[in-house]
């Protein structure tokens, strides 16, 4: 991966409050170049990043911007899903952020944590219940944006090499097979 | 093609196994280990044991889009894309590219398979049974298609035989539906495992649950040690190839053992054509190929030839061995090509369940419980079907993947807890051999090397149809008898071919006009051409099906050397 054209697109890709630090694209694996990272449009980078971030934020353990959940979400969406799959993540994108600045006249990152967690919830009830109205009337939908996305972050964060060290306990080799052990306080959850 | 003495003396063995998979691995082994002077022909490319395991060892963020499949990935492998679970990034590359290989379906068939050394040894499900002596009676006793030329009690020493090399892992209990074998210590059962055990028990007379048998090591012996062998550290990592050999491949165990004889020659990018058979000595003397690279054709020659080419794949290439005697194939009965069997699965049952909350599990096992056939033996189905199915299932806890409502920090809390346990069992049901579920060739259409495609014609039919009602219904009724919650059943579609177990198509029997092989699993009509692979199967059983083309194997080599020993080939 070349350091400076990562360095230089994640420079233009910053924007509003929210700061996107190196590691959001840095823990991606080999084959992926840093030049290719050529799908979302700057803003579209940073809102990907802001509405990862609010599904899974920091706490004790790293978010999903430290965890590089962005980086991959974009590798992903690029190659991996259909151009109708694409198009609705690109236009849930827009339309989430639309409407946390209508409800709230700000965006997402700038909410607290107990406010991003409220518009989600509503914004997820809200566009069901479109997609239902839809479905009713005969027109097939798929699944809704922040549904599709939130699933994306989920495996991005687990399979992830912040995500699966250190919210999760990994590991590769496990050695041996316990069928039953108690669950102590504080265990994590194996990462897989 | 002319080939100089010198030539025709380096082209020539005492044995020729073609394909290096399950069964042809250890063709491979037994043939060198008796002291032929073995060929082994793969129609793919090289696969080395631990360093061409390209994604071993792999962390999740190490595998690219994280395992997920690109489009790229998808639009060249459509097909083996059906089962939802084979190409991705870890193993996909083991799976053929549907580009290269195209065949015909008259009806839906999901043909999956990867050619390359070791073929599916590398990437299959591991899952070890017998068959039982009431499967191998069951077509005389029902009067369906034709008896099996022979009986448990003849194949049982070669079950044994091979599962002490192969290494099976199991616990012995006494069932006369699933003999009991050579076993290894099983994989412990979980909590909610043994809380299905028990009310299945207690609640269904004579229906019981066991830990899966798998050819995993779990107490390896000095024999696979030798072989660089090492016991199951539970990463269920299998199908990427395994850096331990723990689990049962060609690569780990039959080539391994081949090789160290110093008799095995293994070809790879070598795509047999045909088997070239003399219509004056009335057997064959080698076979043709065509090099997958450089498109050359090729003989070789040996006394005698192993065909383990994989269901179809062997099939395909006797219905293409013409000669005077043999005009439309090597067969005689009209029964080469029919008969296509498979596994039909994708029915059962989930739930999830509210006890055991305070305890884990560590590590990840590379299998499950199994539930053995009660249907058509103690219990008579509910429908009205000959034979029966045995379920797969397992009790885990539910990792990061289930589905978690909320956002934000308690969802993230609840995300990286552990899960409630949940259960399912899935039926593996038996499908009858039917002359109408065929494979044939194409009279017009080729691949690249110029060989005709193989057209699939086959469906389950009803008795598979009528049996899938139990199959969804009992694992529901078993899951609601140990109290588990949110049970839910379903019975999905299944075409043929995505149990991955394709059997039948050159069936063994007791006669050449209904059968291709014989009890020995010889090519009627053509002694020194031996056929043990899927290919072979005169029924199906509802067990998974590998374990008996190694016993086949391994009993046919004995067989073949014997007999060339007394001149007889």
């Amino acid at each position: 991966m070349d350091r400076r054209e990562l360095m230089k697109m994640i420079a233009t890709t910053v924007g509003g409050a929210l700061v996107i630090p190196e590691s959001a694209y840095a823990k991606l694996g080999e084959p992926f170049d840093a030049k290719e990272m050529n799908f979302f449009r700057p803003a579209q980078r940073t809102q990907v990043a802001m509405i990862a971030e609010a599904i899974i934020p920091k706490t004790d353990t790293p978010g999903a911007i430290e965890a590089g959940v962005p980086g991959w979400i974009e590798v992903i969406v690029k190659d991996c899903y259909e151009p109708q799959a694409q198009q609705i993540i690109l236009d849930g994108l827009s339309d989430l952020m639309n409407r946390c600045q209508k409800a709230h006249g700000k965006s997402i990152d700038q909410l607290s944590g107990d406010e991003q967690v409220a518009f989600l919830t509503k914004y997820q009830k809200d566009t069901q219940a479109e997609r239902r109205k839809k479905m009713k009337d005969g027109d097939w939908q798929p699944a809704i944006f922040i549904d599709q996305f939130k699933d994306l972050v989920k495996l991005c964060y687990c399979s992830s090499e912040v995500g699966a060290t250190q919210a999760f306990e990994y590991h590769l080799v496990p050695g041996k097979w316990v069928a039953s052990m108690p669950l102590e306080p504080g265990q994590k959850a194996w990462a897989m | 093609m002319n080939l100089s003495i010198k030539g025709k003396a380096e082209h020539t063995f005492d044995a020729i196994v073609v394909g290096s998979g399950i069964s042809g691995g250890w063709a491979a082994k037994e043939l060198t280990e008796k002291g032929l002077k073995t060929l082994v022909l793969e129609r793919g490319h090289d696969v080395k044991h631990i360093v061409d395991y390209k994604t071993t060892n792999s962390a999740p963020w190490q595998l690219n889009w994280l395992n997920k499949p690109s489009r790229e990935m998808l639009e060249q492998q459509p097909k083996q894309a059906r089962t939802g679970y084979t190409v991705r990034p870890d193993a996909g590359y083991l799976f053929v590219d549907d580009k290269d290989h195209p065949y015909e379906e008259k009806k839906r068939f999901d043909w999956m398979r990867g050619y390359h050394t070791g073929g599916r040894s590398l990437m299959w499900g591991k899952q070890s049974y017998r068959l039982s002596p009431m499967d191998m009676e069951a077509n005389a006793k029902d009067g369906i298609a034709i008896p099996w030329p022979i009986s448990y009690k003849e194949l049982s020493p070669w079950y044994s035989y091979v599962e002490k090399f192969a290494g099976i892992s199991g616990s012995k209990e006494g069932l006369p539906q699933l003999p009991d074998g050579e076993f290894q210590p099983p994989m412990d059962l979980t909590p909610p495992e043994l809380d299905l055990k028990s009310a299945i028990e207690s609640k269904f007379k004579g229906r019981t649950l066991i830990p899966g048998r798998v050819a995993h090591l779990t107490q390896p012996t000095e024999e696979q040690m030798k072989l660089g062998r090492g016991s199951c550290l539970y990463r269920n990592l299998c199908r990427r190839g395994c850096p331990f050999g723990a689990y049962f491949s060609s690569q780990a165990a039959t080539l391994r053992a081949a090789e160290m004889t110093g008799k095995m020659t293994l070809r790879p990018h070598s795509i047999v054509s045909e088997v070239i058979y003399d219509d004056k000595k009335e057997k064959a003397i080698g076979v043709r190929l065509i090099d997958e690279v450089t498109f050359e054709t090729i003989e070789y020659y040996a006394k005698i030839i192993f065909l383990n080419a994989s269901t179809v794949a062997s099939t395909a290439i006797l219905m293409n061995s013409k000669s005077d005697r043999f005009q439309n194939g090597m067969d005689e009965s009209g029964s080469l090509g029919g008969n296509l069997m498979d596994h039909h699965l994708k029915a059962g049952a989930s739930a999830v369940l509210d006890t055991h909350e305070d305890k884990i599990h560590y590590g990840r096992r590379p299998n499950g419980f199994y539930i053995p056939r009660f249907r058509n033996l103690h219990e008579k189905g509910t429908g009205d079907y000959i034979r029966g199915f045995g379920y797969q299932g397992g009790g885990m806890r539910q990792g990061w993947s289930r589905g978690i409502g909320g956002f934000g920090a308690d969802f993230k809390k609840e995300l990286t807890s552990f899960g409630p346990w949940r259960i399912s069992a899935m039926g593996f049901g038996e499908c009858l051999p039917y002359d109408n579920n065929r494979i044939s060739l194409s009279k017009d259409k080729t691949d690249k090397w110029g060989l005709p495609l193989v057209i699939a014609d086959a469906e389950y039919q009803e008795n598979e149809r009528l049996m899938r009602k139990d199959m969804t219904n009992d694992a529901g009724e078993m899951l609601e008898a140990m109290g588990a919650k949110d049970v839910k059943t379903y019975n999905s579609e299944c075409p043929i071919g995505l149990g991955i177990h394709e059997m039948g198509t050159a069936r063994m029997g007791s006669s050449p006009k209904e059968s291709v092989l014989n009890k020995h699993n010889q090519v009627w009509g053509a002694k020194n051409v031996f056929c043990t692979d899927g290919s072979a199967m005169t029924s199906a059983g509802c067990t998974n099906p590998s374990l008996t083309y190694m016993a086949l194997t391994a009993r046919a080599v004995d067989f073949a050397v014997r007999e060339m020993n007394k001149g007889n080939l």
